[in-house]
């Protein structure tokens, strides 16, 4: 589904500051797989993510999304790429503080022309899906992590993507809502969705729902597992 | 339309949570409008006012300077001027002001003359011990039909003079001062001499001619002076113009920190505003509907703080009577007796308000967004 072939990533390229964060990178993965990003802080976890994501545009090197080459299509495009294809989990959920859950997870429909009612409908479903239906008129900041991290995975849902990107998602967890969020991710899987996840967090990788584990170490893939559960 | 009235509704949210701090603006905002609009309405009417007063004035009028200044014409002067080919008719006009100590106003006493368009409110035209006045000057003396008017200069000049009509409140600049009455009793209580007139009226059958007339009137006349009614409208003109500008000046300190204020927006986004266009970029938003959304977001702001402005100017000059700016605009309204202004709008002016206000700040606020939005959602949210 997503290739990514030889990819490098060079931050403030000609400046005093360059720093080479990803380095001849190259990934497939395939439908409904639970890839696993694995690696300490600044091994280019989050990069890589942001690349196959389309929010980072390489250096150099491809990013194939179902056989096309996205890396030289223009901002435009590539939003409609991040719409339809993919839905983001972030570190620090980067929820819009001051409105409502409900408001923050309907953000992705707001400029299409989805019917109101469908809408409505989508975000019921994701909701008790998620079991945080009763909170769709609290505002966000008045939400525990926990209650956050649905928030964050429920508007990474409202548009039906195909692929979820989730970035440390357990990095603000204990490890039972952990758990619990490993258990969406494996039921969304599940349901056919490819998952990509970045974490150094054991209870991430070492997950026996997870497919497949790529370690990374100062831009490089330095390890590539395929876990013998989910062949 | 769905995605608009979507984005309208999330800028409004948007402004809310920032409640405090658009208020804030809202209200600069609203402040300079409200400055900017009362000149301009004041200046405007001011200006249309005494136009429409002098439109019906007399073409061309003409004085007899003594020593460089007005003095009485005598009456034989009608006569030779009469005989200028081109000139239809030569009328007298009597008319002299009186300060009022009572009231401390300044009021103008003259007679009726054939073609001064004066429609009285209420009452009749006076005859000899009777008097018209204007609304101002019944209202600054207390006066109705049927009251007497007392004038004094002196111990020795005095006039008592039975009210027969009030002005309608229409070119009230021209009428709001004025006391009309008999030409005997103007004569006799300024002590003219009856071989004199104040000035003179004179009629010219073609319009185009009117030049040619004056500097016939000034070649045969030296010691006169002859004022077209085209001269006098362009001497209002930029009498109010230049005051106008001189009130603006005042207030360009305002203007200047709105700019600055604007500027500053222009050159920057804070963390907070750049970390949402970066979220939003990600989950799915393009540039224009990031763009869209900041449009609506500076729209309801400075359209609102426009109107707000306006009605708030439009009150201030036509209702509180333009307090603020009424002293160096009217310059002379010390010595008038008090006067509500017609409310006259340029649309023109309107226009001009709006894009020295709405425009900047639109400006202001979408090309950093544009700035921004451009940029890919990680580079927006690293910066």
């Amino acid at each position: 589904m997503v290739s990514v072939e030889a990819v490098s990533k060079v931050y403030n390229a000609g400046m005093p500051d360059e720093m080479l964060a990803l380095s001849e990178v190259s990934l497939d993965t395939g439908r409904a797989e639970m890839v696993v990003l694995k690696g300490p802080s600044g091994s280019g976890k989050t990069t890589l993510l942001g690349i196959i994501g389309c929010m980072v545009r390489p250096t150099q090197g491809k990013v194939l999304i179902d056989g096309r080459d996205v890396v030289k299509l223009p901002e435009r495009f590539l939003t409609q790429i991040r719409r339809k294809t993919f839905g983001f989990i972030f570190q620090h959920f980067n929820l819009i503080p001051g409105i409502s859950v409900g408001e923050n997870i309907c953000l992705p429909l707001y400029p299409t022309r989805i019917p109101t009612a469908v809408m409505k409908d989508r975000l019921h479903k994701i909701l008790t899906n998620l079991d945080i239906q009763h909170k769709v008129n609290t505002e966000v900041t008045r939400l525990s992590g926990g209650e956050r991290q649905r928030v964050a995975i429920a508007r990474a849902l409202i548009n039906d993507p195909e692929m979820l990107l989730a970035d440390e998602p357990t990095a603000h967890l204990d490890s039972k809502l952990s758990e619990d969020l490993i258990d969406i991710l494996r039921r969304l899987s599940q349901q056919g969705k490819t998952v990509i996840i970045a974490s150094h967090d054991p209870i991430v990788y070492d997950n026996h729902v997870v497919n497949r584990i790529i370690e990374m170490r100062h831009g490089r893939v330095v390890d590539h597992q395929i876990k013998q559960a989910l062949l | 339309m769905r995605k608009h009235y979507r984005i309208l509704e999330y800028a409004l949210s948007s402004l809310l949570r920032r409640k405090y701090k658009n208020l804030a603006l809202w209200f600069i905002y609203t402040l300079l409008v409200c400055v900017l609009s009362s000149v301009m309405f004041l200046t405007h009417s001011l200006k249309t006012e005494a136009l429409n007063v002098f439109t019906d004035a007399p073409e061309l009028i003409v004085q007899r300077l003594s020593g460089g200044r007005h003095d009485l014409i005598p009456l034989q002067y009608a006569a030779l001027i009469e005989s200028i080919p081109g000139v239809a008719s030569v009328q007298p006009r009597y008319w002299g002001y009186y300060y009022d100590p009572l009231t401390e106003g300044n009021y103008t006493i003259m007679t009726k003359t054939t073609n001064a368009e004066l429609n009285l409110l209420t009452g009749t035209m006076p005859q000899e011990g009777q008097c018209a006045v204007g609304k101002g000057v019944a209202l600054a003396r207390q006066l109705d039909i049927d009251d007497t008017m007392f004038f004094t200069l002196g111990s020795e000049q005095k006039l008592m003079l039975k009210v027969v009509g009030i002005f309608t409140v229409n070119s009230s600049v021209l009428t709001n001062d004025l006391v009309v009455l008999n030409k005997n009793d103007l004569t006799r209580f300024f002590t003219m001499d009856k071989a004199k007139a104040t000035d003179f009226i004179v009629r010219v059958g073609n319009e185009l001619e009117i030049n040619t007339v004056a500097n016939k009137i000034r070649r045969m006349l030296p010691d006169t002076r002859p004022i077209a009614r085209s001269e006098i409208l362009r001497t209002y003109e930029n009498v109010f113009n230049w005051r106008g500008g001189m009130a603006l000046v005042m207030f360009c300190g305002t203007l200047l920190a709105f700019f600055i204020f604007a500027w500053d927006k222009a050159t920057g986004l804070s963390a907070e505003e750049r970390q949402e266009i970066g979220i939003l970029k990600a989950i799915g938003w393009e540039t224009s509907d990031v763009l869209t959304l900041k449009f609506w977001e500076a729209m309801v702001v400075s359209f609102t703080s426009f109107i707000g402005g306006l009605i708030l100017g439009y009150v201030h000059v036509f209702y509180l009577g333009g307090s603020i700016f009424e002293p160096f605009l009217k310059g002379w309204s010390v010595l008038l007796p008090p006067f509500d202004l017609i409310p006259y709008i340029d649309i023109y002016q309107v226009i001009v308000i709006f894009f020295l206000t709405v425009v900047p700040y639109l400006a202001s606020t979408i090309i950093p967004a544009w700035k921004a939005a451009i940029a890919d959602p990680d580079t927006i949210m690293r910066t």
